[in-house]
């Protein structure tokens, strides 16, 4: 999900706890499902291998890479974190009314290339 | 961080969250979590980290090799919790060494869902699926499906052991 649909997220889920300490709704007594305040944050699905290649384009046009084509490495040369499977539905935040609207991780990637040329010292 | 490392720690992270569970249950806190997947884009308004975790290691990586890449099969990165089973299915086997029990596609133990961070691109490669059997037998850790159809998850997913740490 993008970054500041997460933020809307925490803001709805903190403006939630806020409201019930306040209101009295929700005191410490002994509650039947503890997932019901247990809020994932998903919005989309994408496949490493889709971003790895979407990746290969972009750098490729920069001149980084040699290829405009991603391979595959064996997954300890990656971090887990990128070869890992995950899918869930952000049932109870969207229920809460989180609306996340901001672009898809495909459209944003570019801009997230550029900031990490940028941090890293590629470009000024 | 090695995968092997990897999976401990969302295990670890898993045990954490049943912690924090029973404190909910049990009266003692109110808790609100919220478990974010895949961050990406940029944080313009956070003065220190405007960066993410992953997206910026996958560039980096492939800046650094000159080779864009992505790990094993790169296929089913993101797979649905129905292909965890036959994951669980084969360690429970090498750990045992007894034919897996009868259990239908659709039998995933709500916990499953917290599992988000297993290390291989593919659940459907052999290859990778005996190594994670073989790691979780290695280090005694084997993860116990919950034998229920998807109606009764809804009414048991608070309740339950999942993990069986005695081998």
């Amino acid at each position: 999900m993008h970054i500041h649909d997460l933020a809307g997220l925490y803001l709805i889920v903190l403006d939630k706890a806020l409201v019930e300490r306040a209101t009295g709704t929700f005191t410490a007594t002994a509650v039947s499902d503890p997932y019901e305040r247990f809020y994932w944050g998903s919005v989309a699905t994408h496949q490493w291998g889709n971003v790895a290649q979407d990746i290969a384009k972009i750098l490729y046009k920069k001149g980084l890479v040699d290829s405009d084509k991603a391979i595959s490495v064996p997954v300890n040369e990656v971090s887990s974190s990128v070869a890992s499977n995950s899918r869930t539905v952000a049932n109870r935040g969207f229920k809460e009314g989180w609306k996340p609207y901001h672009p898809s991780l495909e459209n944003t990637l570019e801009e997230d290339v550029n900031s990490v040329l940028e941090e890293d010292g590629f470009t000024k | 961080m090695p995968w092997q490392l990897a999976i401990f720690r969302h295990v670890y992270l898993i045990f954490i969250l049943f912690r924090i569970f029973e404190a909910s249950t049990k009266g003692h806190s109110i808790n609100y979590i919220i478990a974010p997947s895949t961050i990406y884009g940029v944080g313009t308004e956070n003065p220190v980290h405007k960066l993410s975790a992953q997206i910026p290691h996958l560039i980096r990586l492939a800046i650094q090799r000159k080779q864009a890449v992505y790990g094993g099969e790169g296929m089913f990165s993101h797979c649905d919790l129905r292909c965890i089973p036959p994951v669980t299915q084969r360690a429970a086997r090498v750990r045992t060494e007894t034919p897996p029990a009868t259990q239908k596609l659709d039998d995933v133990g709500v916990l499953m869902t917290f599992f988000f961070g297993l290390p291989f691109s593919s659940p459907y490669s052999p290859r990778v699926v005996d190594t994670m059997a073989y790691q979780q037998k290695k280090k005694t850790l084997i993860i116990i499906l919950r034998n229920e159809s998807m109606e009764q998850r809804a009414h048991t997913r608070s309740r339950g052991t999942l993990f069986d740490r005695s081998g």
